[in-house]
């Protein structure tokens, strides 16, 4: 017990190390939580929350990768005409 | 009169409780299932981001005063944060054999200073993740709190449906 309370609170003491190459990737849990809470604040009962989360969920994922995708463009259309 | 004054006491406690643990207010109105989706939905982002932070600089009103304004919309886990930041700011002062932290004007000090810090602190791209999952916890739930405050308003409905009923009831008066 006590071991794992000071585990615990090293944790937090010393902050985790993330590869830079999953990044990108630590969006996607944030977006669920998002999903899910803004549906929650909407629904009358839980049971109405799984699949208007994953509608949610990818309209916001989808929805982000389509302005990255247009900023892209716009990237390479600026270095190719300006 | 008293029935209103009932709902607004329990509308102020459900805030609060919501405000001091995610999913309280709603598990005080009844609301177990959902109590639960808020509980997991916001102290996940929250714990995982103080974890990539670190404490020392993750509820720090001195060296992120934005963040901590965010993070406050969580009281019942920035408050013992805060407590355990200032904790270890003062061990590493301690450490140095000083009382407080020397201004950036004196160079040589204030190096030996972050260099005392760095251990605990926390850098990129660990931080710029760490930033965005607090403050979206904290933001998160404000959410939460007033979805709270409007259930024990309307005896559980959330905010869409009420405001659905009061357009129902406009356009039925109107047509």
């Amino acid at each position: 017990m006590f071991g794992s309370t000071v585990m615990l609170a090293t944790w937090f003491v010393q902050p985790l190390r993330l590869p830079s190459e999953t990044r990108l990737w630590m969006l996607l849990p944030l977006v669920a939580c998002v999903a899910l809470v803004y549906r929650a604040t909407r629904a009358r009962q839980v049971r109405e929350l799984p699949w208007a989360t994953v509608r949610t969920f990818l309209t916001i994922v989808f929805g982000m990768a389509a302005i990255a995708a247009g900023f892209y463009l716009a990237h390479l259309a600026a270095r190719r005409f300006l | 009169m008293a029935g209103k004054r009932d709902t607004t006491t329990r509308a102020v406690a459900a805030g609060l409780l919501a405000w001091a643990l995610p999913g309280a207010g709603h598990l005080w109105l009844g609301h177990r299932g959902l109590a639960a989706v808020f509980f997991v939905a916001i102290s996940v982002p929250y714990w995982l981001g103080m974890a990539f932070a670190g404490v020392l600089d993750g509820a720090n009103p001195r060296t992120n005063p934005w963040l901590f304004l965010a993070e406050a919309g969580i009281g019942g886990y920035t408050l013992p944060a805060y407590v355990a930041s200032q904790s270890l700011e003062q061990r590493v002062l301690r450490e140095l054999g000083w009382r407080a932290a020397p201004p950036q004007t004196m160079r040589d000090e204030y190096r030996r200073y972050l260099e005392a810090r760095a251990p605990y602190m926390s850098f990129y791209p660990e931080s710029d993740v760490a930033q965005i999952y607090l403050a979206t916890a904290g933001l998160l739930n404000l959410l939460a709190i007033l979805d709270a405050i409007t259930r024990a308003q309307t005896g559980g409905l959330p905010t869409y449906y009420r405001e659905l009923a009061s357009a129902t009831a406009q356009s039925t008066e109107t047509g």
